[in-house]
């Protein structure tokens, strides 16, 4: 079944047109990434899905509900949790949840025993006694994304979710998304870490400037539009220009990348035993090789003819 | 049971109301601090003039009549023997004025004839204006008791009949006669501008039992729409509207509970405050269930009115600007602190459309005048259309504010 659908989704603010005539869709029990650039529309996109932001045309639909005519019960099914925490920090995390509760109709058992169940899954029980504003960035979101979920919403839209977030951190926060699929929730969730559209999601819609640029799964985006593989060599630093000398003479293609010289290759298992042995010929044996296969940054520079890394700074 | 939302949205707002030290200050402190400050400074303890007397007649009257101006508490009196060190001393900018009883002026008094004071002030024009208005206030309350007392002097050794014209004219007849035009005690005073400040003000602060109106119409008035523009615009500063609008919660809902728990925090603040100053002034007042309409009514008005406010603002910045002049103005304009008779006629006119002014007159009505339910229909009506239209139309209003454009 169709989670989400949308068609022909633009928003304008004056003469900016920050999303252009988006349509896409999300099967049920789905991650589904947006990834993009700051500007390049997710949050706008997200915020109308979620009844915060009008759109001015295109339609939303909801497990087959129309999002912008039937809010009321299509706002059950959803659960929205946008960038800021949105929790008052005056308030404890518990009595931030109990206020989110109340908006959703739920009763006091129901409500304990949510929060009970929610608290084992996030590891919030520790803290959820103690006042928002004293808490860390990390046990913030556990809480905002625990006062999204706490209605067990069918779809749930997490807006750059692991912002702020260290690795660690962010890997246990893709454990619990991974676990609300399990259970049965369709996620749409924006990014613009690369890793986490590559390792979470189902699948990936890229967006530039208000369009989406490309869309599918990670690995037949990477297939499509990621290019050729790269077998990087590490030369010693003195010797870099006399391997990249040799490399050229090889007829290669060289780019430099860091510290590092990049070969393009459709076989890059066949070349790296050439490569050691002219280069241990002239006595330039390198520090290391490695291969890197195209990557969703590669796919997004291919789309759009920019870094994705340049475009988010 | 199910959660109601906006009894939870009350609840939420009372619980940071009372963790939120800024709150707390304006709404419960600041109120009593100001209280505190202006009963030391017009209420019994210290005067507001400082005057030289002179008192070159020495007579009973003028005794009695200096006796009765400094049991006021409004002047302290320095008397003087010379009119000439009297003089310098205001010049030394230690009294703000020189009351001169002139010599005779007692023997004029029960001779029949007119006495007249001799009044100088100081150069400075607000200081010249309050302090002749409150002498004249003064002056003119002394003449009218001394003309009543003679009056009855007269009206006891008085025939019942008097032949005058060739026609008898009765007893009670002559004494109204007498009544219409008799002014025995006169001011002499050089130069004054047209008077600003009345005695009334002076009374107006005098008046302990004020102070109940004024904790009640401040909190009212001021804490109700600040506090109602807070509870909204802090929803956007946070960014938690949008968990409220992205929730089935009706907006109906949400704004009951903005008013509900706006409601629960200034009734509970108007408890406080009116238990301090009592405990403080010990004014006499006349308690009456009737004031209850009229803080409910009022309490809504003022909160419909911040929630409005906040609605019509561009920001949270620009909402808090704007609730607070509204506010400000609104407390000067209703005679909460000065008689609306202090206020030019245009701005009166104004004043008496707002319905925080049928608030604060009300409440005076009820409190220090002693009046009854005829005075709070009116008022009561007006202030409860008044919430009725403003909460309208912020609920209107809410989607539009609420949505990110």
């Amino acid at each position: 079944m169709i989670a989400l659908e949308v068609e022909g989704l633009t928003k304008m603010y004056g003469e900016v047109r920050a999303l252009d005539s988006i349509s896409f869709h999300v099967n049920e029990r789905e991650i589904f990434g947006l990834l993009g650039p700051n500007g390049s529309g997710k949050t706008t996109l997200m915020e109308i899905v979620a009844g915060v932001r009008a759109p001015t045309s295109g339609s939303v639909k909801v497990f087959g509900l129309d999002a912008l005519r039937e809010r009321e019960k299509v706002s059950r099914l959803i659960g929205f949790n946008p960038q800021e925490t949105m929790l008052y920090g005056d308030l404890s995390g518990w009595e931030n949840l109990r206020f989110v509760a109340s908006l959703y109709g739920m009763d006091m058992r129901e409500f304990r025993e949510r929060v009970e169940e929610l608290s084992g899954i996030l590891g919030t029980g520790g803290f959820l006694d103690k006042r928002v504003d004293k808490l860390s960035g990390g046990q913030r979101r556990r809480i905002s994304l625990m006062a999204s979920i706490l209605h067990s919403p069918h779809l749930l839209i997490l807006d750059e979710p692991t912002v702020g977030l260290d690795p660690e951190a962010r890997r246990d926060f893709w454990e619990v998304i991974w676990r609300l699929r399990d259970e049965g929730s369709t996620i749409l969730l924006s990014t613009h870490y690369m890793e986490e559209a590559d390792e979470l999601c189902d699948r990936v819609a890229i967006m530039d400037r208000g369009r989406i640029v490309g869309l599918g799964e990670p690995d037949e985006l990477k297939r499509r539009y990621g290019g050729t593989a790269k077998v990087i060599v590490y030369p010693k630093l003195r010797s870099i220009g006399e391997v990249e000398g040799t490399l050229r003479e090889m007829g290669l293609k060289v780019t430099r990348i860091g510290d590092g010289l990049a070969v393009e290759t459709e076989e890059p298992e066949e070349l790296i035993p050439d490569l050691i042995t002219s280069l241990s010929s002239k006595g330039l044996e390198p520090e290391r090789i490695e291969i890197r296969s195209p990557t969703l940054e590669d796919v997004f520079l291919n789309l759009t003819g920019r870094p994705l890394a340049e475009v988010v700074e | 049971m199910k959660l109601n939302p906006a009894l939870e949205v009350a609840r939420k707002d009372l619980l940071s109301f009372f963790r939120s030290k800024s709150t707390l200050f304006w709404t419960l402190a600041f109120p009593l601090l100001m209280m505190l400050l202006f009963s030391s400074m017009f209420g019994g303890g210290g005067a507001m003039f400082t005057i030289a007397v002179v008192d070159q007649d020495g007579g009973t009257i003028s005794k009695a009549f200096l006796e009765a101006l400094n049991s006021t508490n409004v002047t302290r009196l320095i008397p003087f023997s010379s009119e000439l060190d009297a003089k310098e001393y205001i010049m030394d900018g230690r009294a703000d004025a020189l009351l001169i009883v002139p010599r005779g002026f007692s023997d004029n008094l029960t001779s029949g004839l007119t006495a007249e004071f001799r009044f100088y002030t100081s150069e400075d024009p607000q200081v010249r204006t309050a302090v002749t208005n409150m002498l004249n206030g003064f002056v003119d309350a002394f003449s009218e008791e001394y003309r009543e007392r003679a009056l009855a002097i007269l009206e006891e050794h008085m025939p019942p009949e008097i032949p005058a014209g060739g026609r008898n004219l009765s007893r009670d007849m002559v004494i109204s006669f007498l009544r219409s035009f008799a002014r025995p005690v006169r001011i002499r005073i050089a130069s004054i501008a047209k008077p600003e400040v009345t005695s009334e003000t002076v009374a107006y602060w005098k008046e302990e039992g004020h102070w109940i109106t004024v904790m009640l119409a401040y909190t009212l008035i001021f804490s109700g729409m600040v506090g109602a523009a807070s509870l909204l615009a802090y929803e956007k500063l946070l960014g938690t509207v949008k968990r409220l609008i992205a929730s089935p919660a009706s907006r109906w809902s949400l704004l009951a509970g903005k008013l509900l728990g706006g409601l629960a925090i200034l009734t509970l603040s108007q408890v406080i405050l009116v238990f301090l100053t009592m405990l403080w002034l010990r004014p006499e007042v006349d308690w009456t269930p009737l004031i209850i309409p009229v803080m409910i009514a009022g309490d809504l008005a003022s909160l419909g009115l911040g929630l409005l406010v906040v609605e019509l603002s561009p920001n949270p910045k620009a909402a808090s600007e704007a609730v607070t002049t509204v506010g400000i103005m609104i407390q000067f304009v209703s005679g909460l602190y000065f008689p609306l008779s202090f206020l030019p006629d245009p701005l009166r006119a104004v004043a008496e459309v707002i319905p925080f002014t049928w608030a604060v007159k009300a409440l005076d009505g009820l409190l220090v005048m002693g009046k009854g339910l005829e005075s709070v229909v009116a008022p009561v009506t007006y202030l409860a259309l008044a919430a009725l239209i403003f909460t309208s139309i912020a609920s209107a209003l809410f989607p539009r504010w609420a949505r990110v454009e």
